[in-house]
């Protein structure tokens, strides 16, 4: 357990400890500071619990341990470490092109207004099917809507490689179509490779050093 | 029962659910999964706000009751 979050149990515990003393002698509400002291631990420190630790659980969920925490997972997480740098997500996990403690939440976050607070509920969804609905094979989930560039040019619009590579300067109109997300970063050809796991089978892995 | 035993035991109330709510916050806390993550929002929310609700209206209603009536 990170300390922040045993900070916040610890915190949490004591909150629950304070409580039991009020309940236990409800009669020191009968003054003025009893009456204050009551609204700040029955009122004020179970709001701040809460708050603490809606935070900590919405960055905890943002992790790539937590992710993959789910079997269905399982094979995405492998498809990280597959020895390829054609194939895109391992190339991004295994080069810190994004952060490797949240790499599904920096490509999968929705880059819009609310969009966090989108894919949590898509999150949530996913829990209660996990756990109580029949949940689809790692090869039969798809995304709710196709890739938007979006999400890529999050990070790399006005990077030099993006902006200036031979590939996406060959043609006038690629640029300018990928940025409308007309022509989609995954078309065929370009970097299509995308947690191809029907393929895990066999394929070299990397392997992470300890850190 | 006196208004101080009835309001002793709305808070009695009040308090055993926050004390609930927090408890089951921590456990989800420690618990680093996503069921936790829907625990914590769901049921350790549930009972922090119910616990807060019970709390507020026994303050109105301690308040209402102690109000000077008209006249």
């Amino acid at each position: 357990m990170h300390h922040p979050t045993t900070l916040i149990v610890i915190f949490v515990l004591f909150s629950a400890a304070l409580i039991g003393v009020v309940i236990a002698r409800p009669e020191i509400t009968a003054t003025r500071g009893g009456k204050i002291l009551a609204f700040l631990v029955l009122f004020f420190l179970p709001i701040l619990c809460g708050a603490m630790g809606v935070s900590s659980e919405m960055n905890r969920s943002k992790t790539t341990a937590f992710c993959l925490s789910c079997h269905t997972m399982e094979a995405y997480g492998k498809s990280l470490h597959i020895d390829d740098p054609g194939h895109l997500p391992a190339a991004h996990f295994q080069n810190h092109r994004v952060p490797a403690d949240e790499a599904c939440y920096t490509c999968h976050a929705d880059y819009a207004l609310f969009g966090t607070l989108k894919v949590k509920l898509h999150g949530l969804r996913h829990v209660y099917v996990y756990y109580f609905g029949t949940p689809p094979a790692p090869q039969e989930i798809k995304l709710y809507e196709p890739f938007n560039n979006r999400e890529c040019l999050h990070c790399h619009l006005g990077a030099r490689s993006f902006e200036e590579g031979a590939v996406h300067t060959a043609d006038p109109a690629t640029l300018p179509a990928v940025k409308s997300n007309t022509l989609s970063c995954m078309s065929s050809g370009c970097h299509e490779i995308v947690h191809d796991i029907a393929h895990l089978e066999g394929a070299k892995l990397w392997k992470e050093p300890n850190r | 029962m006196s208004d101080a035993k009835r309001i002793g035991k709305r808070l009695r109330i009040a308090g055993s659910l926050l004390i609930t709510g927090l408890l089951v916050e921590a456990a989800c806390l420690m618990l680093a999964k996503p069921i936790g993550f829907v625990l914590f929002v769901v049921v350790g929310g549930l009972f922090l706000l119910s616990g807060v609700v019970v709390y507020l209206l026994a303050l109105v209603i301690d308040t209402l009751k102690s109000a000077p009536g008209p006249g």
